[in-house]
Parts: C-alpha cells; sequence; structure tokens
C-alpha cells in the first residue's frame, strides 16, 4: 500500500510536470498551434439568431459570443495566463517571503513599522488598490502582472512574518548562532529552509488566485486591452452566455483548473521532498 | 595559571509585560575558571544555570558587569570580532533534536563550523569532519544521514562533534545529559570527558544532577534563584557542604549502600519566583535553620575555607563546628 502511493505521488507530479510543459508549449508556438488567428470573427461564426455556436468538426471548441474559434483564443490565452500567474505570483512571492523575513528576524521596532505598512495595504481593499496602481499606469500585460503582485504580496509578508518568528525561537537558530554563524547565514541556511512548505503552498494557490484576478482587472477594463484573450477575460466575456453555450465558460475555467491544480500537486510533491524527514513516505 | 573565563558582577534582568518589577535570572555573579578546568553548576529549575552559562558566550547580553574570555573582554566586542571568537567558545545544548537543525544533514550539520571559521578545501574540510565523527564515536556512513535518523544519545554526539570541530578552548555544557536515557548518559559523558583530555578543553558543565557533576567537575557552584550560595572544589563540596541548602541537595543522591545513607533533608515547598523574590537570603522561607536575620539581610560569599565560599549568616556560627 505504502510502495503504491507512493509510485502514484510520484506518477501524479510526472503527469502534472507534463500538463504543464504542455501548456507553456501551447503558449510558446501558438502561431503554428492555433487553427486561425485569436481575434478573427467569422462570418460562419455565430448563428443566424446570433448565439456563440458549438464545439464541431469546424471550430473545435466552438466559437463565442463575437464568432471566434474558442480553441485559437484558449491558446493564445495561455500566453497571457501564464505571464500574469507566474510573473505576479513570483514577484508577490519575492517581496512577500524578504519582508516578511526580515521583519519576523528583526522584530523589534523596525520589524513591527515594517508589518504595520503591511497591514495598511491589507486593510485595504485588493480590488481598489488594483484599480488605483493599473489607472496610473497604462495598462500592459506587464503592469498588469506588476499591480496583482503589489496586492498579493501582503499575505505573504504576514504568513512568512509569523513563521518567522515561530522558527527564530527554535533552539537550532540559537546553536548556530553560537557557533558564529552570520545574521545572513542564519537566514539563508536555518530559517528559509523551514519556510519552504509554506512558500510553495502559497506559489502554488496563488496561481488560481492570480489568473482569476487579472480576468476582473480585464472585466474591468484595467486589466489586458482586447481583444488580447485571457483565460479569466475568455470567461467574462462570455459569461452571459452561460446557459445557452456553456461551454464557453466552462472550457476556460477547466484551463484555469488544470493549471492550478497541477501547480498544486507539484508543489506539494516538491514539499515532501525537501523535507528530510518526510522524504519517500507515503 | 590564566583564566579562561571571568565574570565580575554579571547580572541578567528579563523585562516582562506582566509585571513591572523585572525577574532577576542571575544576580550579581563573580567567578573564575582556571584553563584546562572543569567547573559544575548545579541548582533546580529556575535557578538561572541556564541563563548563567548563556551570559558566559554572550548568546544573552548581560543587563550589568563584565565579562572575559581568555583576557578579552567579550562585551566589548564588535558583532563580527564576537562571531569570530565563538570559534574559541563553543555550547552543548541540552536537547539534541531541537539544537539540530533538522533540515540539514549530518554533514552539513558538523561542517558548519569549519565553512563559518575557516576556509578549507572541500578535501580538508572532509577529512576533519571525517576525523571527528568517528572521534566521537559515530561511522562515517552516518554523515550522509538527517537527525531524526539517530537516537538521543548518537545526537548529542554529533552536537559534540559540532563544538568540538574547531578545538574550542572553552565548552559551555547545558545539561548535556539530562535529555538522555540513565544507560546511555554515563556514555556521553566519559567521551565528553575523554575530549576534555584529548583536547585539554575548559569546561562548564551545568547540570541539575548532582552525582553527574560529582563525576566531571573539578570545581562546583550551587546556584538557588539567580544566586551562587556556595563553590568549592568538588570533593570538598560533597564531603562538607556548608549551606544548608547544598546540604539538601547533596542529601537527596540517592544511594545503594546502606551505611552511604544519610537521614534526607526534605526541603518545603518551591523555589519562589524570581519576580517576587524574598527579603533577606532567598533561601530563608524554606531553610531548616533560618534565624530572624535571615530574612531582613542579604548574606553575602564568604570564605569558609580553602578555596571555599559559601553564602550564609549561619555558616562558622551553627554549620560548620
Amino acid at each position: 500500500m505504502k510502495t503504491f502511493k507512493q509510485i502514484m505521488r510520484r506518477k501524479v507530479a510526472a503527469v502534472c510536470l507534463v500538463v504543464i510543459f504542455l501548456i507553456f508549449t501551447a503558449a510558446i508556438f501558438a502561431p503554428w498551434l492555433a487553427p486561425y488567428s485569436p481575434n478573427e470573427q467569422f462570418k460562419d461564426g455565430l448563428t443566424l439568431q446570433g448565439a456563440p455556436i458549438a464545439p464541431n468538426s469546424e471550430y473545435l471548441l466552438g466559437t463565442d459570443l463575437l464568432g471566434r474559434d474558442l480553441l485559437s483564443r484558449l491558446i493564445y490565452g495561455a500566453r497571457t495566463s501564464l505571464v500574469v500567474g507566474i510573473l505576479a505570483n513570483g514577484v508577490a512571492l519575492l517581496l512577500g517571503t524578504t519582508i516578511g523575513l526580515v521583519a519576523g528576524y528583526l522584530r523589534g521596532r523596525l520589524g513591527s513599522l515594517i508589518m504595520r505598512v503591511t497591514d495598511l495595504m491589507m486593510a485595504f481593499p485588493a480590488l481598489l488598490l488594483a484599480i488605483t496602481l493599473a489607472a496610473i499606469f497604462s495598462p500592459s500585460l506587464l503592469i498588469v502582472a506588476l499591480v496583482i503582485a503589489m496586492v498579493n504580496w501582503v499575505q505573504v509578508a504576514r504568513v512568512i512574518y509569523t513563521q518567522t518568528i515561530a522558527i527564530s525561537e527554535r533552539e537550532f537558530v540559537e546553536a548556530s548562532r553560537s557557533i558564529g554563524a552570520s545574521n545572513r547565514r542564519i537566514l539563508v541556511k536555518h530559517i528559509l529552509p523551514h519556510l519552504m512548505p509554506t512558500i510553495l503552498v502559497w506559489g502554488t494557490l496563488g496561481i488560481a488566485t492570480t489568473v482569476l484576478l487579472e480576468a476582473t482587472l480585464s472585466f474591468l477594463g484595467i486589466g489586458v486591452r482586447p481583444p488580447t484573450p485571457s483565460w479569466g477575460n475568455i470567461i467574462f466575456e462570455n459569461q452571459t452566455y452561460f446557459i445557452t453555450a456553456p461551454w464557453l465558460v466552462f472550457i476556460p475555467g477547466l484551463a484555469i483548473i488544470t493549471l492550478a491544480l497541477c501547480f498544486n500537486l507539484l508543489g506539494d510533491t516538491l514539499r515532501d521532498e525537501l523535507d528530510p524527514t518526510q522524504r519517500g513516505r507515503q | 595559571m590564566s583564566n579562561i573565563l571571568e565574570l565580575s558582577n554579571v547580572r541578567k534582568e528579563f523585562h516582562t509585560s506582566s509585571s513591572k518589577r523585572p525577574i532577576v535570572a542571575v544576580d550579581n555573579i563573580s567567578l573564575k575558571l582556571e584553563k584546562g578546568k572543569t567547573l559544575g553548576i548545579v541548582g533546580e529549575s529556575g535557578s538561572g544555570k541556564s541563563t548563567l552559562g548563556r551570559l558566559m558566550l554572550r548568546l544573552i547580553e548581560p543587563s550589568a558587569g563584565e565579562i572575559k574570555f581568555d583576557d578579552v573582554n567579550l562585551l566589548s566586542l564588535k558583532n563580527t570580532e564576537l562571531r569570530k571568537m565563538r570559534s574559541k567558545m563553543q555550547m552543548i545544548f541540552q536537547d539534541p533534536m531541537s539544537s539540530l537543525n533538522p533540515r540539514m544533514s549530518i554533514r552539513q550539520l558538523i561542517s558548519e563550523p569549519l565553512e563559518i571559521h575557516k576556509n578549507l578545501k572541500a578535501s580538508e574540510q572532509n577529512f576533519a569532519v571525517e576525523e571527528i565523527i568517528t572521534k566521537v564515536g559515530l561511522e562515517i556512513s552516518a554523515l550522509d544521514k538527517y537527525p531524526h535518523e539517530f537516537s538521543g544519545g548518537q545526537r548529542q554526539r554529533i552536537s559534540i562533534a559540532r563544538a568540538v570541530i574547531n578545538n574550542p578552548s572553552l565548552v559551555v555544557a547545558d545539561e548535556p545529559v539530562s535529555a538522555l536515557d540513565v544507560s546511555i548518559q554515563s556514555q556521553i559523558l566519559n567521551l565528553l570527558m575523554d575530549l576534555r583530555n584529548d583536547l585539554n578543553l575548559s569546561f562548564v558543565f551545568i547540570s541539575h544532577d548532582l552525582s553527574v557533576v560529582r563525576h566531571i567537575a573539578d570545581e562546583v557552584a550551587v546556584m538557588y534563584l539567580g544566586n551562587i550560595v556556595e563553590i568549592a572544589p568538588a570533593d570538598q563540596l560533597f564531603q562538607n557542604p556548608q549551606h544548608p541548602y547544598t546540604q539538601a541537595l547533596i542529601s537527596a543522591i540517592p544511594q545503594v549502600e546502606k551505611e552511604k545513607r544519610v537521614s534526607r533533608m526534605i526541603l518545603k515547598g518551591d523555589i519562589p519566583n524570581p519576580a517576587d523574590a524574598p527579603s533577606g537570603c532567598n533561601f530563608h522561607p524554606r531553610c531548616p535553620i533560618a534565624i530572624d536575620k535571615c530574612s531582613s539581610i542579604t548574606p553575602a560569599l564568604k570564605i569558609t575555607g580553602s578555596d571555599h565560599l559559601t553564602s550564609c549568616h549561619l555558616v562558622n556560627e551553627a554549620v560548620s563546628k
């Protein structure tokens, strides 16, 4: 049973890795893989009543409300969603971890000052902050990603801060100070590895929320500019057809879930493999 | 003979949010340790012995006083200088499970002091690590395992290897065997004594177990509520304890042979809360022979024998006749 589970977990991780790889490939080679241009509105792409067309041999995943090919939009949309998901998340994690780690290790006045600023950011509605930031800088993919990172790092900082305090109290930290380790060494070699599980969980959970936040921003007109597709804004554009053409919402939704799930499962495996007390178990 | 460690009037107060008065964990302690000697520090839980051990290495900052290590004033050192100094003074902690980082392999743990203080080639470093691991009685194959794969005694051997790999001149061991099974304790004690002789270490051995201290120490200090109540060469302290607290502790050591057994002196109550210490002699509420003077006047350490210091109003009068 144990061995079976062990193999299964590894297999799951392997499958996830392949799926993520495929999504990346699709994003990079979109012009060659997509059957049509993502923005072309086909004359036969809508019914006579003007409704989207269900999946058929011509349009494999059907067409959207403007008569564009959903599959092509999905493939091109992967570019936006991956850039936003990975860049925004990466920046948020990097920023949140650094700030939380430093504040938690220093504590004292400087530490609390940093955390009060973080609290302030947290008390501010995330969407409002994103809208303000997006309004100041003219929207582009990079700016959208950075705006999302600016909103998301706060929670990471909070969690890392609390964990750093708990870990700094552990005796091995004092033990490494007693052998003469510098603060930098203690932070990087002793405390950071213990934060990896948290960072991995936040990083992988964040993929889904980031992709959706991007969709919200697009919907409000401050995300990526239409007609550029992203998985999030495909859902938002087509939500009025939820009942009559459910594939328009479910298929991109499924894509987001798949991406998030694969990152989550991969993160779980990685977390266990990085922990020597868990390695090879279950 | 010069001293490796000298503490004068070292005091440590902790401030808590719950009480206005600071908690005095270590109250104006002065002591000396000669090079190559072993000082035992005994006392109950809460007597301040671990705090004193950490102060000796400036792992925590004293509130007042002076600490000299090898004639260098530790308190005057800057952070980087102090870090360099740490290769010469080491600590062994009570619980080897929590003092070893569970995410590092034994090789990483033991080579860390070398990485910090010496700039060795990889081959030299590996050689040193392999040499020390066999010296503390473990197999070289242990190096690529992780702390959770070892028993308590083995883990303590790993902590010891980590402490002595840089050839320190002073090692402070804070209850190094109390977390271990009795059967393992003597193995670890013997290892510590062998290393002390081989490496010519000066040693501070903190413990609540008098029989362990008797076994290992040249000189013993007895602590009660942040103060040293008696300090004397080990043999003298055990044969002729002068402070009533020391006498009570010694009478509590279990004896196998019937004729060696003495009548137990049983102390009433617990060690007082240091935030609310008694007036006069800290020990007077529990002392079986306390007189009026004890509750008002704090006794100072005074010479009561050769190299023997005791802080009790009644010594010379009633106890040591």
